[in-house]
């Protein structure tokens, strides 16, 4: 499912045209960006919870050359799936 | 970074400020956004949106373990697991913070070693959010510093007792005043430089003297603002302060020096006056046949050569040689088997004027003369001596 058919798709359920689906889209798009800036944690029930974690620097190897690299730090946005959702993928789109 | 726990009411209320739509549209808005990537999922395993992220389906197979209590085989079923991955724009944005850090290419002689005893600091001080940032940023910023005394004893053993990290930390703050202390002597270096032309000057050098003392006195200024940031990565202590308070000093004083010398050649001006108001009007002239050192045979070359003849100026001079191009003598052209030093043989009964030629005619190579190329002859003058 590509940004198109999401975007259909959600129209659908709204009741909006696509354009307007994907204008909203982006301001909520840029309403989460702006909150996982500052580091906050967003969790959706039933669905799941976005955190921004650190990562530590690290050395890392090329297993092929042996050369080994330091990876700088950084802040990387994770997704943990909530339960529910879990069940619901094991279960093939029930319930 | 105030970490707040955020529901999707909150992000609703944000996106109706953005949009200007009422809260509760909004706040159905984002549960539709999520409940739409939730049948994405279901239906089609993966979910694209742009701007914001994939989501996909990953499934995991069944795998047999062992459960650590009781030691039974056990079997973990199948299940699927959603992996998410930012899109660009929202990965950079959350990352801005380390953005400009990039991977660095590790040396082979470094000692991982005393790498990770440096790490020991920064975890500790991460479990407060405040100070995130700087303690994120010092391992890079130690990198270097960690990688030159890699064949120390010091931070190796530093792993063994926690109170021997103090000078594996330490290390850049002693290394720091070695790098500047070129930097700290530049200006005194310099000094004598800058005095040069004060002690020769004429009636226009004090303003420029004056630039350049300015000049000299830029370069440290700006050699300090380049070290600044550089100490203030290296160590957050209080030993960085200290030594770029020292740097300053030494800069201080050779600006000082500088000063000094310059009042001092500024009064003795006076006295050589007359003889350099002389020099100077020789100096105009000078430049224009010597362009290499241009002020030291300015002032031996002065008895030397009372008189120069004002034609010089127009045309090229061979430099050290015995005499001035004052004119052109005639023009020749260039034909098979015409040499440059048949011509020299024809004009001046001698060979030795090829070079006189070349110069006049900007030859680079004599051996290489286009043919049919145009030479002027130069009309030459001796130099008295």
């Amino acid at each position: 499912m590509n940004n198109k058919e999401f975007i259909s798709a959600l129209a659908q359920q709204e009741g909006l045209t696509a354009r307007d689906t994907q204008m909203l889209v982006n301001h909520l798009v840029a309403e989460l960006t702006s909150q996982f800036e500052s580091g906050n944690i967003l969790t959706v029930q039933n669905f799941g919870q976005f955190e921004v974690k650190k990562k530590l620097e690290r050395v890392v190897v090329n297993p092929s050359s042996g050369q080994r690299m330091l990876v700088p730090p950084k802040l990387v946005l994770g997704f943990k799936t909530s339960a529910q959702l879990k069940s619901r993928l094991q279960k093939g789109g029930e319930a | 970074m105030s970490e707040q726990k955020l529901t999707p009411v909150d992000i609703a209320s944000g996106l109706s400020r953005r949009a200007s739509v009422p809260l509760r549209y909004s706040e159905d808005f984002v549960r539709s956004f999520f409940r739409a990537i939730e049948e994405g999922l279901v239906h089609d395993n993966v979910v694209k949106v742009k701007g914001f992220g994939t989501f996909k389906t990953v499934s995991v197979d069944p795998r047999e373990s062992i459960d650590v209590n009781t030691g039974a085989r056990i079997e973990i079923a199948g299940h699927a697991k959603v992996s998410f991955t930012p899109d660009a724009a929202l990965r950079d944005a959350v990352n801005k913070p380390f953005l400009e850090f990039e991977t660095v290419i590790l040396d082979e002689a470094t000692d991982t070693a005393a790498m990770e005893s440096l790490d020991e600091i920064p975890v500790a001080v991460v479990a407060e959010p405040v100070a995130e940032k700087p303690a994120a940023e010092k391992p890079v910023a130690e990198k270097p510093a960690a990688e030159k005394p890699a064949a120390e004893p010091a931070p190796v053993k530093a792993v063994a007792e926690p109170a021997a990290e103090i000078p594996a930390v330490e290390k850049p703050v002693a290394e720091k005043p070695v790098a500047e202390k070129p930097v700290a002597e530049k200006p005194v270096v310099e000094k004598p430089v800058a005095e040069k032309p004060a002690a020769e000057p004429a009636p226009a050098k004090p303003a420029e003297k004056k630039t350049a003392a300015a000049l000299v006195a830029d370069k440290p200024a700006a050699t300090t603002s380049t070290t600044a940031p550089v100490a203030e990565k290296k160590t957050a202590g209080a030993q960085s302060g200290k030594s770029t308070a020292h740097a300053l000093c030494y800069i201080l004083t050779a600006l000082l020096f500088m000063l000094i010398g310059y009042i001092i050649a500024y009064y003795w001006r006076p006295v050589e006056l007359p003889d350099f108001s002389v020099k100077e009007s020789q100096e105009q002239v000078i430049p224009a046949e010597e362009e290499p050192e241009p002020e030291t045979p300015a002032v031996e070359a002065q008895p030397a050569k009372p008189a120069i003849p004002a034609e010089t100026r127009d045309y090229p001079q061979v430099e050290g040689g015995e005499y001035w191009i004052v004119g052109v003598e005639g023009t020749e052209v260039m034909r098979p088997g015409k040499t440059l030093l048949n011509f020299s043989l024809q004009y001046y009964k001698s060979k030795d004027f090829v070079n006189y030629i070349c110069t006049m005619n900007d030859i680079k190579n004599p051996d290489i003369v286009p043919l049919d190329m145009e030479l002027k002859m130069p009309k030459l003058l001796k130099k008295e001596q």
